[in-house]
Order: C-alpha cells, then sequence, then structure tokens
C-alpha cells in the first residue's frame, strides 16, 4: 500500500480565517528609515523645538539625502554649532526658527557659515517609563 | 575596441573626516588621527598637513606643535571609520556595477556605457556622497587603473578640478603627468622611486617614456605592466573578489608592556583565534604558523628583545584550537623573562585552498571539528566577535589597547549617540 505524504501538513477542521492574510510583521526600519545609507540617528537635548514635537532625549531620524525646503525640520551647522531647528527660507532670507518662544531664532546673515546636515523626518519619543 | 574606462575614488583623509561629520566645529582645523595604540600619525588634515606633520610619524615626536599649535588628535575608532566606510561603497556601488573595493577608504569603480560626460557623472558621485554622508571624496579618471589613481592625485592636489579630474578630456596628458612625482604612482614605493631618481626620472611623465628594456632592468615585471597602463592600455583589469591572500598577520602593541609569560600567552591566543577565524572566512588552511615578539625599540633604558619562530604542519588547518595550540608552544619556546614586551602577533602563512590540502592518512578524524567551527563562527558573527573564545583567552586583561582619546561610536550605539541641541 502507498502512503501519501503531504509535506505542506494537512488541515484539520475549519481552515484560519486569517490565513490568507498574514502579511510578516512590521518592521520599522523600513517604515522609519528611507535611505539607509544616509540616514543617522541623534538625540535631541535641550527645549526649544517643543512645539515642533522634539522633546529632550527624544530619538531623531535625519535623512541626509533629502533636500531641505522652507518648512523642514533640520540638524544646522551655523558655525560649527550643531542644532535642530526649523529652516525658514525667504527670497534671499535664511531663517532657523526655534520651536518654543523662550527661544530664539537666527536670521542667517552673508558672514556666517550655515550648512544643512540633514533633514529630521522622525521623532522618537518614549511615553513608557519604568 | 572601445578603450575601457576607470575611475579610483578616494575618500580625503578619511579618518579625519569622519571625526569632523559629528564634530563640525574641526572644520577648518588641523585634526590627525592616531593609528592602533596611539601610537603614530596615520590621517591628517589638510591644516594639519601644511604645519608639517609627516605621514606615519610616532606621536610622541610631534607632541610640542600639537600641543601648540591646538592639533585635535583621535585614537582611531574603526567601529565609526568601519561604519561610514560601508556607506560610502554602497553609495558609490549604486552608480556602477563594477566596483573594486580597495581599502577602507578606496574603491575602484569600471564606468565603461556610462551616458554622456564621464566627468560630470564622476562630480555626481562626489557630490551624492558628500551630501549623503558628509565625507568628501576625490576622483580621478582614465582608461587604466594605475593612471586613474594618478588622476585622482592630481584631483587632490590642484584644487581647480573640484575634486573630480578624468583625463579622458584632455587631448594630451603629457604635461599634467609631467607635474606628479613617480613616487606617487601606484605600485612605486620608496626604495623604487629612489632607485628611479637615480636614474634621473622623477616625474610619471619620464617614467612613462623610458624604454621597455630599462624598465626590466630597473623594475620587476609589474613595473612593467604600471608603466604600460600609465601608457594608456589596461592590464589591470577591476578584481571584484580579491585574489587569494598569502598570509594573514594579526599583531597588537600593547597598552603597557607585558612581563608574564601567561599574560603573553592569553593575547596570542586571541590573535590565533582571530586569524584563524579570519582564514576561515576565506576557506583557507594555514600549514605555517609564526610568533613574533619583541620590547620597545625606542626604550633606552631597557634592553631590547626579538624573536620569532615558526612550525610547519604536515596537515594544514584552519581549526581555531589546533593554531591556539601550535601558537602557544611556539610562544613558549620564544618567550625569555625578564623583558618588557610591547609587541607580539600571530602570522599565518602556506595556504591551501579547502579541498585542495594535501591528505594526511593518519589524520582520518581530522574533519570531526569542522562542523563546531562553523558554530562557532556563526555565533560569533552573529552576536560580536567575541562571544566563544578559546579557554587560554580568559578575560581581556590587562594589555588591551590604548586608546585616550576615542570619538564615542555615533552610528553604531544608540547610547552614545550624537547629541544635538
Amino acid at each position: 500500500m502507498k502512503l501519501t505524504f503531504y509535506k505542506e501538513g494537512v488541515e484539520c477542521g475549519f481552515p484560519s480565517p486569517a490565513r490568507d492574510y498574514t502579511e510578516g510583521s512590521i518592521d520599522l526600519n523600513e517604515k522609519l528609515i528611507l535611505h539607509p545609507n544616509a540616514t543617522f540617528i541623534v538625540r535631541a537635548r535641550g527645549k526649544s523645538m517643543i512645539n515642533a514635537g522634539i522633546y529632550p532625549g527624544d530619538l531623531i531620524i535625519v535623512d541626509r539625502s533629502i533636500k531641505p525646503i522652507n518648512g523642514s525640520v533640520v540638524v544646522a551647522v551655523l558655525d560649527g554649532e550643531l542644532s535642530i531647528k526649523i529652516l525658514e527660507l525667504k527670497k534671499d532670507k535664511i531663517t532657523l526658527l526655534s520651536a518654543n518662544h523662550d527661544y530664539s531664532s537666527v536670521h542667517v546673515s552673508e558672514e556666517m557659515d550655515l550648512i544643512i546636515w540633514g533633514v529630521c523626518i522622525h521623532s522618537i519619543h518614549k511615553l513608557y517609563k519604568k | 575596441m572601445k578603450n575601457k574606462v576607470f575611475a579610483l575614488i578616494d575618500c580625503n583623509a578619511f579618518y579625519v573626516s569622519c571625526e569632523r561629520v559629528f564634530n563640525p566645529k574641526l572644520n577648518n582645523q588641523p585634526v590627525v588621527a592616531l593609528s592602533n595604540n596611539d601610537g603614530c600619525i596615520i590621517a591628517r588634515s589638510k591644516e594639519a598637513k601644511a604645519l608639517g606633520i609627516k605621514m606615519g610619524v610616532p606621536l610622541f615626536k610631534v607632541r610640542d606643535i600639537i600641543k601648540k599649535e591646538k592639533v585635535h588628535v583621535f585614537s582611531s575608532n574603526y567601529t565609526l571609520y568601519g561604519d561610514m566606510s560601508r556607506r560610502v561603497m554602497n553609495i558609490i556601488a549604486e552608480f556602477t556595477n563594477d566596483i573594486e573595493i580597495y581599502s577602507i577608504d578606496e574603491a575602484f569603480i569600471g564606468l565603461d556605457g556610462v551616458p554622456g560626460d564621464i566627468e560630470k557623472y564622476g562630480h555626481k558621485i562626489r557630490k551624492t556622497v558628500l551630501q549623503h554622508t558628509g565625507i568628501p571624496v576625490s576622483i580621478g579618471i582614465a582608461n587604466t587603473k594605475t593612471l586613474a589613481k594618478v588622476a585622482n592625485h592630481i584631483a587632490k592636489d590642484d584644487i581647480s578640478f573640484l575634486g573630480v579630474c578624468s583625463l579622458l578630456k584632455f587631448k594630451n596628458i603629457d604635461k599634467l603627468l609631467s607635474s606628479v612625482a613617480v613616487g606617487e604612482v601606484w605600485g612605486i614605493g620608496r626604495q623604487l622611486s629612489k632607485k628611479l631618481n637615480m636614474h634621473g626620472i622623477y616625474n610619471v611623465q619620464q617614467l612613462k617614456n623610458i624604454e621597455d628594456y630599462r624598465i626590466r632592468k630597473m623594475m620587476s615585471i609589474n613595473g612593467l605592466k604600471t608603466v604600460t597602463e600609465l601608457r594608456g592600455v589596461s592590464c589591470l583589469p577591476l578584481e571584484e573578489v580579491r585574489a587569494t591572500r598569502k598570509s594573514c598577520c594579526t599583531s597588537r602593541s600593547f597598552g603597557r608592556s607585558l612581563q608574564e609569560l601567561e599574560d603573553i600567552q592569553q593575547a596570542i591566543a586571541i590573535f590565533s583565534r582571530r586569524a584563524a577565524e579570519r582564514i576561515r572566512s576565506e576557506k583557507l588552511l594555514t600549514s605555517n604558523i609564526s610568533v613574533f615578539l619583541r620590547t620597545s625599540p625606542f626604550d633606552k633604558k631597557n634592553k631590547y628583545y626579538f624573536n620569532s619562530s615558526s612550525i610547519h604542519l604536515s596537515v594544514p588547518t584552519n581549526d581555531t584550537i589546533e593554531i591556539v595550540k601550535a601558537a602557544s608552544r611556539i610562544t613558549r619556546q620564544i618567550f625569555k623573562l625578564g623583558y618588557l614586551y610591547q609587541k607580539a602577533g600571530v602570522l599565518l602563512s602556506g595556504f591551501y585552498n579547502e579541498g585542495e590540502e594535501p591528505v594526511d592518512l593518519f589524520s582520518a578524524n581530522y574533519k570531526i571539528r569542522d562542523n563546531l567551527m562553523e558554530t562557532i563562527d556563526s555565533i560569533n558573527n552573529r552576536f560580536g566577535g567575541d562571544t566563544i573564545k578559546v579557554a587560554s583567552e580568559q578575560h581581556l586583561g590587562t594589555w588591551t589597547q590604548k586608546k585616550e582619546k576615542c570619538s564615542p561610536n555615533y552610528t553604531t550605539n544608540i547610547d552614545t549617540l550624537l547629541v544635538v541641541d
């Protein structure tokens, strides 16, 4: 007598209704990081960006390959100093805005040396603290 | 036949550039990076070069300039540099199918079939790498690898090229070649360079024009290849797979001098394991194991001692345990009490490819440990290099390296990220 061997296994009872809908798990790396080779994670310090949703200690995902536009939250290097700011581009005027009234914004003048280090694309804020 | 097109992409002062990405205050400042154990200068920013700090000079010889000129000094952070290198190489690989990663900071690429202006393409690569990683690169483009390397040197040397020098656009490159010293040519070391100078050959243009019989006399067979490549005839293809290596050396200076045999045995066990892992990853077997030990050659107060010895194995192996055992035996032979040891190393050579080794009738059981080694390697790959060790390594003892000015691992450790206000 020949016995058939089912490699896939044999279903008993009803098949799971979810069977055709499984998609694997959610990969946050894939969702939050668009360009892995150009993406760096930095840690925010201070409260100057609180109204933009960036709190002290948050992890900020910075993508260097994205072109900054008016309103982008960026990591800026102004005269060698790193900071997270909102980039405001108006005609010939560049301003780095803070997102907290207690902090000043900076008009970038001709003599200043401004490099946009990267564009902040996500902030990861911890809600559950042990 | 259509001429081939090669580019050499080389990161400018790579280790210094990596530090600058995460510490922009260092831009326009003199910066140097040190070799393992903070021994010698192995990377210099152009500002540090301008101060006369030479490549490879021991740190203690330039302490005064460093202090006076406020030069920023970094211990080498290979974790950071390795991660930045990986990013740079990945980005370059998006521009071409043909890439030979030549070192941590250099890659040759093939640009055959790139439509349009190749120099423009070079600028595009340069701009992309700079924007995506913060690392500035120089690019030399030519019909041979050797000329691409010369072009790269020109791109670095002459700022008017804006980082990209293509020799393809010049009808006549003689004038450019005559501005480059022979010592800059790929494969021409200091000794050969001196020899050529003695024969009145100082620049690349002169070297290119000497007769073949004179080249054969002055240089090896590789010399003829080099010169042929300088003439624009490609002899060296891209090596996307590295040629089989001839030896594998792991050695380090100790953080402080060691006197005890036990400490040195521990270090040798670690070096042996790393070397064994490396040759296993390349599917090689070694038939010759050497160990060397030495005291500091700069130490004027204590006696100098250097010794090395080898063991030849009739059955080639890449088994960690066999290699550690053999190296330990050699160490016992060459160790002498009463010296302050500063450096030691393990050198494996006499390689066979796995499966091509001579068979020994009396070692039938030999293969049994292969599975064990495979398992150990996969665990160490997954959980980090030192998860499984040989017992003789014990703990990382008193001799681990000096790394006084090491930057944080900004890109690989969540606890040491770049902090931004």
